[in-house]
């Protein structure tokens, strides 16, 4: 694909239909593990509103930083990015009307409100993957080193967020996910934190093959060890709980097996926020 | 103070912005993390080594008893004290007078988390406020 050589943001017009069938794209194979799983259909309508509203919020954010960090087009503004983010959004949105249509689980008997409550929460993962899409499935390879130029820091740890939050709401809502809790005892725990915390470190370990500026090579194992992966699995378990929340799963639970629920969910989120930093 | 070194050298990018403070607050980040993580990990220990009860203590209470459209609802609570979870908690209502029994209704809970709580409704169509309502715990398994 030719680079496109104005910075103002204005893409032409093709550009933009190369870019949509790969946003689908990237939509289809983010949401389809969750547009299949049965628990989150039943989610659709159960899920208190508030928080699926809190979540839906929180995605447009957190789709203005990926459209900065990679997404449909260079873009130089804020206005830009937001206009990204929502077309990710709409093809989310759509997408996952479409698939939810075609799988026969939204029928015109079902009241408005579940409806949109089924396609909301698929949404989330949708528009995720479309906005990824169009920045990872295929060329314009062109655009790598200035991915890395505008890393700092922050958007290293936002970027693990982002990982956390995907990975995460797609094993929170099956079952097993809290029964692996209840089958575990508390040295599973342990042993769980120590593996998850060494395979991240693991990943860390692997971006400093990949010329980051935040850390490059020569850096002694532990600076990378306290300021990457601890601070990222702890970002995980966060958003695990969060996730776990939102979802309903901590409502009348004790400490204690809500701590082992957020460890059991952290692993995965701590795989996807690692991962996130190599991939993205 | 390598780590500052090295980050600080890497690309002219970083020497414009990887100034003191924003590696003192990544060491802050990292430290906090530190902090919380032994705390996990001391939390798990004190559960696993202070945990002899391992059987799940189910207790169930009766709540409010409302009635819709022509239904008896008896909403209770079941708490499980014990340190394990029990799944497939059968709790059963019965509905007696005297030595006869007028009615008697059941629900599962799929999991009762240990020492959680979960709340659920019996459905009668006689009015327990006009008979003898006692709650029990029918049996329960492992996860």
């Amino acid at each position: 694909m030719p680079e496109k050589d104005d910075r103002s943001g204005k893409p032409e017009r093709s550009a933009i239909a190369r870019g949509l069938p790969r946003a689908v794209g990237g939509a289809l194979i983010f949401s389809l593990p969750m547009l299949m799983t049965m628990e989150l259909w039943w989610l659709g309508f159960y899920l208190d509103r508030f928080r699926l509203t809190l979540l839906l919020v929180i995605t447009i954010p957190l789709l203005v930083f990926l459209s900065r960090h990679s997404g449909f087009e260079r873009t130089l503004r804020l206005r830009d990015d937001l206009r990204d983010a929502f077309i990710a959004y709409g093809i989310g949105i759509l997408t996952s009307l479409v698939i939810l249509v075609v799988f026969g689980l939204l029928t015109v008997a079902m009241p408005l409100d579940e409806i949109a409550g089924k396609v909301a929460i698929q949404a989330v993962p949708a528009s995720i993957g479309a906005l990824l899409g169009r920045s990872q499935l295929g060329g314009d390879r062109s655009r790598a080193s200035r991915k890395s130029e505008e890393r700092n820091y922050f958007s290293e740890l936002f970027l693990m967020g982002v990982g956390a939050l995907f990975l995460s709401l797609n094993m929170a809502p099956t079952e097993e996910m809290i029964l692996i809790s209840y089958k575990m005892t508390e040295w599973h725990g342990i042993a769980l934190v120590l593996l998850s915390i060494l395979l991240m470190h693991g990943f860390v370990f692997a971006m400093q093959f990949k010329n980051e500026p935040s850390l490059p090579e020569g850096t002694p194992w532990w600076s990378a060890f306290a300021r990457f992966t601890l601070t990222g699995y702890v970002l995980a378990l966060l958003i695990s709980l969060f996730i776990l929340w939102i979802f309903g799963r901590t409502d009348g639970l004790a400490l204690a097996p809500m701590v082992m629920a957020v460890i059991v969910l952290g692993f995965p989120a701590a795989i996807g926020a690692a991962a996130a930093r190599l991939i993205v | 103070m390598a780590a500052v070194k090295a980050r600080g050298t890497a690309t002219g990018q970083d020497i414009i912005k990887g100034t003191a403070s924003g590696d003192a607050v990544e060491w802050l980040l990292g430290a906090i993390s530190a902090v919380a993580v032994a705390a996990l990990i001391g939390f798990l220990l004190y559960h696993a080594l202070a945990s002899p009860s391992l059987e799940p203590e189910i207790e169930v209470t009766a709540g409010r008893i409302g009635q819709r459209g022509g239904t008896y609802y008896v909403d209770f609570r079941a708490l499980n004290r014990g340190k394990t979870t029990a799944a497939a908690v059968t709790v059963e209502g019965t509905l007696t007078d005297g030595q006869r029994t007028v009615e008697t209704s059941e629900v599962t809970f799929d999991y009762l988390p240990a020492q959680s709580e979960q709340q659920g409704a019996l459905a009668f169509q006689s009015d327990p406020e006009s008979h003898r309502l006692e709650l029990a715990v029918k049996g329960y398994r492992d996860p």
